[in-house]
Order: structure tokens, then sequence, then C-alpha cells
């Protein structure tokens, strides 16, 4: 489903955007679905079973992460979670996930280009082994005028850099450039679907869309 | 290759263990966490490096910056033969964590240390800080105003109580700001330099009780501190790391608003100050020419900022 309309939430951190963008489709499916549970979980247990730490969201078990979401509060209700990374993925399958009622927007993961190129007044220093990440929310894609609409946890703050950002936090940029932010993560992306199957985690999955 | 979600991964060969590792790694422990390359010649072990990225704001041109901090080697991955197969038994994760927070630790006091070596000159001019150090002053004005005469120790226990007046002439003795004799104590060598080097520039006496305290601060600032809980200085020391410590991972010198600079203190001591306190003791740091007001913005020193840049070597 799209995420249009939502309830925004915004991280109060540096680097809490990993369990705000969980929290935000969440909500999303609580609402669609009238699931009221799943808007019990708060931004501080999402963050506590991801095991975040402040300052330290580089490092995490992110396999654990969502198999304790999935234990603790996706299962009962119904729910499972899929993740596609290491470059299984390409734009065309994001769109049934965004046209399938039964399935949350996506959580997108980009790469540290997207700070630099799209947002004034970031500079990143140069490191060569690692891409800094951030989660985004995929909310629509325009194919016909070459965009994809994104909502981005961190919008308050980048606000203040550059105005033309939506209050809010959807933005819109060329496919091409997304393209390549999605890229330096290896593609990697999560989302939420109604059903029983087992949760796809890990790395090298295949058979991710059905 | 996958052994399901717990720790242990298992490889047909080390070409797909090369191949995959990388992968599993930042899955598993984190999307900063790398692979540094092998531990030693025999090729069964791994090192594991992080890069921890610090977002530093400058609140006047709203220029943001993402630096990384590196810190290798984190942890170590034994590579086991497993018949045919290799197998690797991933690290505890929190362990990792706990390894990264006593090297930031580490880095946070080494600005400290370096900063109080480059300021005390100026610390030793805010007024709580004299206070707190009242009772090593006292003694030094009296050995002062004794013009090289010896004193009686007596003099002192009026106003302090006996132990813990041994405890401060023996920690000028140390200094060799004082010498002690059973019952009097009379001008240090290390005191006469300094006097002597400060009068020759023709400086008045405060300035000389000044230049004595800091000389305490500096020659025993971890006595100071742990042994007479001289906790006033804290603040103020920390105040400026959560300037200088950004400004040196940004490196230049930033402006940085009042918030900015509590939101820095937050992330470093993970505490909230009280923002009275704050505006109060930043501004007795500006009285200090620690830093230096620019409008609304709060910017420190070339000179501090040049004495304290070797220390942010991680």
């Amino acid at each position: 489903m799209k995420l249009e309309p939502f309830n925004a939430t915004f991280q109060q951190e540096d680097d809490s955007c990993y369990a705000v963008t969980l929290k935000v489709i969440l909500d999303k499916l609580a609402v669609a679905h009238n699931k009221l549970e799943l808007r019990g979980i708060s931004v501080h247990k999402l963050n506590s079973i991801c095991g975040y730490k402040k300052g330290f969201a580089v490092m995490g078990d992110s396999v654990i992460g969502l198999d304790r979401l999935y234990n603790k509060y996706l299962k009962k209700n119904g729910y499972t979670i899929k993740r596609g990374d290491n470059g299984l993925l390409d734009l065309n399958n994001l769109i049934p996930i965004l046209n399938n009622n039964n399935f949350s927007p996506p959580i997108v993961s980009v790469g540290e280009k997207y700070y630099t190129e799209h947002n004034k007044g970031y500079h990143v220093s140069e490191v060569n082994t690692l891409e800094y990440q951030h989660q985004l929310i995929v909310n629509d894609i325009h194919k016909d005028t070459d965009e994809i609409e994104l909502f981005d946890p961190d919008t308050p703050r980048l606000r203040q850099h550059n105005e033309s950002i939506n209050k809010n936090g959807l933005v819109k940029i060329p496919i091409s450039h997304f393209i390549d932010y999605w890229d330096s993560t290896k593609r990697d992306t999560i989302w939420i679907t109604k059903g029983k199957e087992e949760p796809t985690l890990e790395a090298g999955q295949k058979g991710l869309i059905k | 290759m996958k052994l399901g979600i717990n720790n242990e991964y298992q490889f047909e060969s080390k070409s797909q263990l090369e191949r995959d590792i990388k992968h599993i790694v930042k899955q598993r422990l984190g999307n900063g966490v790398y692979v540094s390359g092998y531990a030693n010649k025999e090729q069964n072990s791994l090192l594991l490096g992080v890069y921890v990225p610090k977002i530093i704001d400058d609140s006047k041109t709203f220029e943001r910056r993402i630096r990384f901090l590196k810190f290798d080697p984190i942890g170590l991955m034994e590579i086991e033969k497993d018949n045919n197969k290799l197998k690797i038994v991933l690290p505890d994760i929190e362990f990792l964590k706990e390894t990264v927070a006593n090297k930031m630790s580490k880095l946070v006091f080494s600005v400290e240390r370096s900063l109080l070596e480059k300021t005390f000159h100026n610390l030793v001019r805010i007024p709580l800080i004299q206070s707190a150090l009242n009772p090593l002053g006292e003694i030094l004005i009296g050995v002062y105003d004794s013009y090289k005469n010896e004193i009686a120790i007596e003099k002192f226990l009026k106003y302090r109580e006996e132990s813990k007046l041994k405890r401060y002439l023996s920690f000028l003795e140390k200094l060799e700001l004082i010498r002690v004799s059973k019952n009097t104590i009379v001008y240090g060598n290390r005191f006469d330099a300094i006097e002597e080097k400060l009068k020759k520039n023709n400086e008045n006496q405060e300035t000389i009780y000044n230049a004595l305290l800091a000389d305490v601060l500096s020659g025993g600032y971890r006595y100071v501190s742990e042994y007479l809980r001289l906790t006033a200085i804290k603040p103020f020391l920390r105040w400026s790391t959560s300037y200088y410590l950004p400004s040196l991972e940004n490196e230049k010198l930033m402006l940085l608003d009042k918030f900015a600079l509590i939101k820095n203190y937050r992330n470093l001591y993970n505490k909230r100050p009280l923002e009275a306190k704050a505006t109060s003791q930043i501004n007795h740091l500006v009285d200090a020419e620690i830093f230096e007001r620019d409008g609304d913005y709060l910017r420190g020193t070339k000179e501090i900022y040049k004495g304290i840049k070797g220390s942010l070597l991680t």
C-alpha cells in the first residue's frame, strides 16, 4: 500500500531512523487494517527490540532485531516481515508492494549521497568501505515524471537546510538518483505483509514477492 | 551457508567465505562494522573494525558534516575447520559495543586532558574554580606573605581539620610548591621559579596567585579531582570538550549557539544540563577566554584549537 494518508513520526535522535520508519509503517497498517495492537508499539519499544543504543546505530544485528519484532508483535497479529537486499530487488519489485493493500509501504535504505546531493550544506568525510545509511519509506513511484516520492523521518532538521522539503516529510527525487542511493546499500528493503508465512530476514533469500 | 538465526556460519571454501563474510558482518553486526583483514599469517582469524558517524552541525552556516571515526580493531573472529568446511562464530555484539564505547570514552578523556593542559591558566580565573581551590590557595598565600620565612603549620589549623590539612600539605610538597618540616612550611623550589619568572614580567600579586593555582591544576589534576574531590572544574571541562571535540572532528572552529552546545554536551556525556546552569557556566568560559562571542554564537580560540589538535587520534 502507499503511505499517504499517514501519521508522520519524526526522529528525535541523529541516528534513530530505523525504529522511526518501522513505527510509521506499523501505524499505517494499524489504521488501514484496523489493528490497533500495532499502534501500541512505540519508537522506544522498537529501539529496544532492535538493540539501539544512542550514537551506535551503525552497530546492531538487523536480523535479530527483525526476528524479535516478528516473534513479539507481528506473528500473533497475523503479520510477517520480508526483506530483500544483496541486489535482489529492482524498482519494478516495489510497484506490486505499493499496489497491494496487504503489504505495508516498503522501507528502503539509501547511502550517504542522498544527504550530500539532496540537502544543501551537507558534507560527508570520505571513507572507503562504508556507506552511511539512512532509512526512507516509499510512498509512490511516478514513472511518467521519472520521480519517486519518499518519506524522510529526518525532515524537521533537513528543513533547516532546505525549505523545499515538505513539512509532512515527503520528498520527490528523480528515479535515477534514487537507484544510485539505493544501490549503495545493496538495495536493502523491508516491508511487512499480512499472512502467516515464515519471515525472510537474512541476505540472499529469493522468492520474496509472491 | 546459513545455519539459521544464530551466530554460526559455515562456508564451502575460503573464497566463498571471503566473498560473503563482509555482507554477513554488515547485516549481523551493523552497517558500520567491517572486516579489516586477517589477523595473522596463518589466516585463521579475521579482525573487525567499525566506522562510527558523527553528525556535526554549524549553527550559523547550517553546514552539516558527517564524519566517521574509525576504531580498529574492535574484535576478532576465529575461522574454524569443520570437516572440509570452514566455520565462523560471530562475536557478541554487546561486547563489541562496549569495546567501542570504551574507546570513545578514552577519546573524550584524552581531549579533556589536552584541554586542561592548554586552558588551566584560563580556568583558574573562574570564581567557582578559584573558591574550590581555596584551601590550597590559603596555604600558598600564607607562604607567599611570609616572604621566605618559615611559617607555623598551626596557623592553618584554625580553618582546617588536621587530617585534611596534612593531605593538602603533602600534595603541595609533592608539587614542590612548598617544603614541609616538622611544624613549619616554607617556599618550595617550584614556587620560587614561578614567582621569579612572573616578577621579571612585572606581574602583580593576583596574577602570581593565579599562576600558582594553575600550576596546582596542571601538575596534580588527577589528585585534585580524585582525592580533593574538586568537582567544580568538571562542568567547565565538559563544556569546553563539548565545543572543541566536534570542532576537531569538523577540522575547524565552528560557530555554535547555546542550544547546539547543550546538545553536544548531552550526546557526549549522556546528561541533560539545566539551561540556566548551562548559561551561567558558558558565560564564565567566555569571561575566561576559552570561548569567544560572535553575536549569538560561540566560537573557540585559535590558540586552544591548535594546542589540542593532536588529541583526536583514535
